[in-house]
C-alpha cells in the first residue's frame, strides 16, 4: 500500500509491500529511497516497541487519535507529530475458491460511500470495482464478487454506512 | 534508640523509612490506605495496619485514627515521611500527649517552622535578606492591602504549604480574589489552617538553592553541600543538582554561616532544609522545611550519609555521628525525578498501568523507585514515580551519564517526563547553566528543547513508522476478512469486532 504522511513541513510518500511482515528485515520505499525495516519487538497489543531501520535501533511508541490513526510517533523519546494525508486503495478481494458466490455485498466496516462507478442494471465483471467506500481515511474499492447484472444498489454517494449494511446485489 | 517506629506515609518514602528503621534494629510498623496494600513499604514492614477510609479526606491525614493506632500499638515514635502530616503541629502535640515522639525537627518554644511568615520575620531580624512580602492574611481585603506594598507580580502561598501545594503566581490585582479561593480550595484537602496565606514578591529569574542541615541536642550542627533545585514545574522540583555549580564560593560560605546562625538561634534539633532564591547576585531566604525532603537521596549519594537513619537517631536523642568536614567531596550528583505526566499537555498527570518498566543501570547510576511493571499510577497522589541519580566528577560528565541513563530508562503504559528530561540533558542552555526556575514552565521553551534533538532522518523514520503501523492494522483486518469468508462460524465476526474496538 502507498501512504502519504506529513511530519512537520515534510511530506513523505511511503510504499509498503504487503507481502512482508517485517519480522525479518524487509524493504520499505520512502520517496523511492529504500530502507530495510525489521520489527524487533512488539508489546502485548502487537504495537511496535523496538524497530531496526537500516540496522539502527529505535525505541518507539505510537499514539493514535480517536479514529485509530497515528497522531504522534515517539522516537528515541522525541515526539514527532504525524498526519496521514492519504492512503491509496486497499483491495479486499472476496475469496474466489467458494463454489457458490453470494451476490450480496455488505459493508465490511463502517464508513462513507465516496463514488459509485457502475449504475443499477449494468453488467459487471467479477473483480470490477463497483463503488468506493472510505473508512478510517482509507479509500476502499469494493469489488463485484462475481460476474452478472448489478440488480440493486442500496447506497448513494455521501451515504454513511454501518458494518453489515447491504451495499449492492449482483445477480 | 526507639524499639517501635510507626511509619505514616506511602510510596517511596514509606519504603525507605521502613528500611531505615529496620537497619537501626527498630520494629518497623506501617499503615496503608486500602488501595496501597500491595506496595513495597507494606511488604517489607514488620507489621502493617490498614487505615479505614472515611467518606471524605485522605486516610493518611486522619489524625484521630493514626494517633489512636499509635497509642494502641505502643510505638515510641512516628515517622511522617514528607508531605501529609510531616509538619502538622496538631498531630505533633497529640502524639506528644501520649508520650510518642514525632520524627521531625524540634525548635525553640513559641516558633513553628511550618509557619512561613513567622520564620521569615525571624530571619529578617537576624539580618538575613528576605523577599519583600506580607504577614499572614486571612481575607481578600487584607490581601489587597498587603499586595499594594509587596508589588506585582507576586506569589500567594498557603502559610503551611508544602510540596508545591497551595501556591500561585498573581500578575495583577484583578486575579487576587479568584487566586485566594483557588489556593484555599486546594489547601483544604491537604492542610489544616487552609485559610491563611501570605504574599511574597515573585522572582521569576531566580535559582532555587537549599541547604540540608542536621543538628543534635548538644548543638552540633552539620550543614550539607547545597542542592540546586532550579528545574521545577508547579513549584515542584524535577531536577536536583548538588553541589550547585552556579553558586559563587564567596556566597556559598556566607550562606552557610547564615544557616549556622539561624539554626543556633532557632535551636533546631533534627534534620531540616533551609531554602533560598538566588537571583544571580543576592540570595534571599524563603523558608525552613522541618521534614526530610524527596531530594535527600541526592545528598545521601553525594556524602554517603544515610540521612533517614541519622534523622531517626537524632529524634531518639543520639548525637550526630559525623562532622561537616567529613562531608567534603569532589563529586557531583544530579538527580532527575521521573513523573507520570504528559509534559506536552502542561504536565497533566497520566494515570494508568505501567505495562513495563526498565530501570537504567551502570557504574555511577542509581535509581530509587517503588513502582514496577504492572503497578498502577493513580492520579490521587503525587505523580513522581522514580528518582534517577548519577554521580560523577563534574557536571559535564554527569550530564553525559544522565543522558545514557535516561536513554536506558523505559516506561510503557503511562506518559512520563522521561522524553523531556532526555532532550533537556542535550539542551545547550541547560548544559551551560543558562536557566532559572521558569525553564520548563512555558510551552515555547519545551518545544525548543525537543526541536533541538529532532533530525530530518528521524522525521522520515517517524513517517515510516506511522505508515507501517497502519499497514499492520490493515493486514490484520485483511486476515480476518479472509478467515471469515472461509468459515461459517461467526467467531471471525467476533474477532473482527474485537479488533475494531481494541483500537
Amino acid at each position: 500500500m502507498k501512504y502519504q504522511v506529513k511530519q512537520g513541513d515534510h511530506r513523505y510518500s511511503i510504499d509498503i509491500d504487503g507481502k512482508y511482515d517485517y519480522s525479518h528485515a524487509s524493504p520499505v520505499l520512502v520517496d523511492k529511497k529504500a530502507y530495510e525495516v525489521l520489527i524487533d519487538e512488539t508489546d502485548a497489543n502487537g504495537d511496535m516497541r523496538t524497530v531496526m531501520i537500516n540496522r539502527k535501533v529505535y525505541r518507539v511508541s505510537i499514539t493514535r487519535g480517536a479514529e485509530g490513526f497515528p497522531e504522534e510517533v515517539v522516537l528515541k523519546g522525541v515526539p514527532y507529530r504525524v498526519e496521514i494525508d492519504k492512503i491509496e486503495s486497499t483491495r479486499y478481494r472476496p475469496d474466489a475458491s467458494k463454489k457458490e458466490i453470494p451476490g450480496r455485498v455488505e459493508a465490511a466496516m463502517p464508513g462513507q460511500i465516496v463514488h459509485l462507478l457502475i449504475q443499477e442494471g449494468q453488467a459487471v465483471e467479477k473483480g470490477q470495482v463497483v463503488l468506493i467506500q472510505e473508512a478510517m481515511k482509507m479509500e476502499n474499492e469494493i469489488l463485484a464478487p462475481k460476474s452478472g447484472k448489478l440488480r440493486t444498489i442500496h447506497v448513494k454517494p455521501k451515504d454513511l454506512v454501518m458494518k453489515g449494511d447491504l451495499l449492492f446485489e449482483v445477480e | 534508640m526507639f524499639s517501635k517506629v510507626l511509619i505514616v506515609n506511602r510510596g517511596l518514602i514509606q519504603a525507605n523509612c521502613v528500611r531505615a528503621a529496620r537497619e537501626l534494629g527498630c520494629q518497623a510498623i506501617t499503615v496503608y490506605a486500602p488501595n496501597d496494600k500491595n506496595s513495597s513499604g507494606v511488604r517489607n514492614a514488620d507489621e502493617a495496619w490498614e487505615l479505614e477510609p472515611k467518606s471524605s479526606g485522605i486516610p493518611y491525614l486522619d489524625i484521630e485514627q493514626i494517633v489512636d493506632l499509635a497509642a494502641k500499638l505502643k510505638v515510641d515514635a512516628v515517622h511522617p515521611g514528607y508531605g501529609f502530616l510531616s509538619q502538622n503541629a496538631d498531630f505533633k502535640n497529640r502524639l506528644n500527649e501520649k508520650g510518642i515522639k514525632l520524627i521531625s525537627a524540634d525548635n525553640i518554644e513559641g516558633y513553628d517552622l511550618a509557619n512561613k511568615p513567622q520564620i521569615r520575620e525571624f530571619a529578617r531580624k537576624m539580618g538575613i535578606p528576605i523577599l519583600p512580602g506580607s504577614e499572614t492574611c486571612g481575607s481578600v481585603e487584607s490581601l489587597a492591602e498587603a499586595a499594594k506594598s509587596v508589588g506585582y507580580p507576586l506569589v500567594m502561598k498557603a502559610t503551611e504549604g508544602y510540596g508545591g501545594i497551595g501556591i500561585r503566581v498573581i500578575e495583577r490585582e484583578g486575579e487576587l480574589e479568584a487566586s485566594y479561593h483557588n489556593v484555599i480550595a486546594q489547601s483544604e484537602r491537604f492542610m489544616f489552617n487552609a485559610h491563611q496565606v501570605y504574599l511574597e514578591r515573585f522572582f521569576p529569574r531566580a535559582r532555587h538553592i537549599e541547604f540540608p542541615v542536621a543538628r543534635d541536642k548538644h548543638g552540633n550542627t552539620v550543614v550539607f553541600p547545597e542542592r540546586d533545585c532550579t528545574v521545577q514545574r508547579r513549584f515542584q522540583k524535577l531536577i536536583t543538582e548538588s553541589p550547585s555549580p552556579f553558586l559563587p564560593d564567596s556566597l556559598r560560605s556566607k550562606l552557610k554561616s547564615a544557616v549556622h546562625m539561624l539554626m543556633d538561634q532557632l535551636q533546631v534539633v533534627g534534620f531540616v532544609s533551609v531554602e533560598f532564591l538566588y537571583d544571580g547576585n543576592q540570595a534571599y531566604f524563603i523558608e525552613v522545611n522541618s521534614y526530610m525532603q524527596p531530594s535527600h537521596g541526592v545528598s545521601a549519594l553525594l556524602t554517603g550519609v544515610d540521612m533517614l537513619r541519622e534523622q531517626i537517631g537524632l529524634a531518639a536523642g543520639n548525637p550526630l555521628s559525623f562532622r561537616e568536614s567529613d562531608l567534603e567531596s569532589d563529586k557531583f550528583v544530579m538527580g532527575v525525578f521521573v513523573s507520570a505526566e504528559d509534559t506536552e499537555r502542561n504536565f497533566v498527570p497520566s494515570p494508568g498501568v505501567i505495562t513495563r518498566m526498565h530501570l537504567p543501570y551502570g557504574d555511577g547510576v542509581y535509581s530509587l523507585t517503588n513502582v514496577f511493571t504492572n503497578d498502577t499510577v493513580a492520579t490521587f497522589y503525587d505523580p513522581i514515580i522514580a528518582l534517577v541519580m548519577v554521580r560523577e566528577r563534574t557536571r559535564e560528565k554527569a550530564l553525559i551519564k544522565m543522558q545514557s541513563a535516561l536513554d536506558a530508562l523505559h516506561i510503557d503504559g503511562v506518559k512520563t517526563s522521561v522524553p523531556l528530561m532526555r532532550a533537556l540533558m542535550r539542551f545547550p542552555e541547560f548544559k551551560r547553566g543558562d536557566f532559572d526556575c521558569q525553564l520548563l514552565t512555558n510551552k515555547e521553551t519545551r518545544d525548543r528543547i525537543f526541536e533541538n534533538v529532532r533530525t530530518p532522518t528521524d522525521s522520515e523514520i517517524a513517517g515510516i513508522l506511522a505508515a507501517l503501523s497502519l499497514q499492520r492494522d490493515a493486514s490484520k483486518q485483511h486476515i480476518l476478512e479472509q478467515a471469515r469468508t472461509h468459515s461459517r462460524s461467526n467467531i471471525w465476526d467476533m474477532a473482527s469486532e474485537w479488533f475494531s474496538r481494541s483500537k
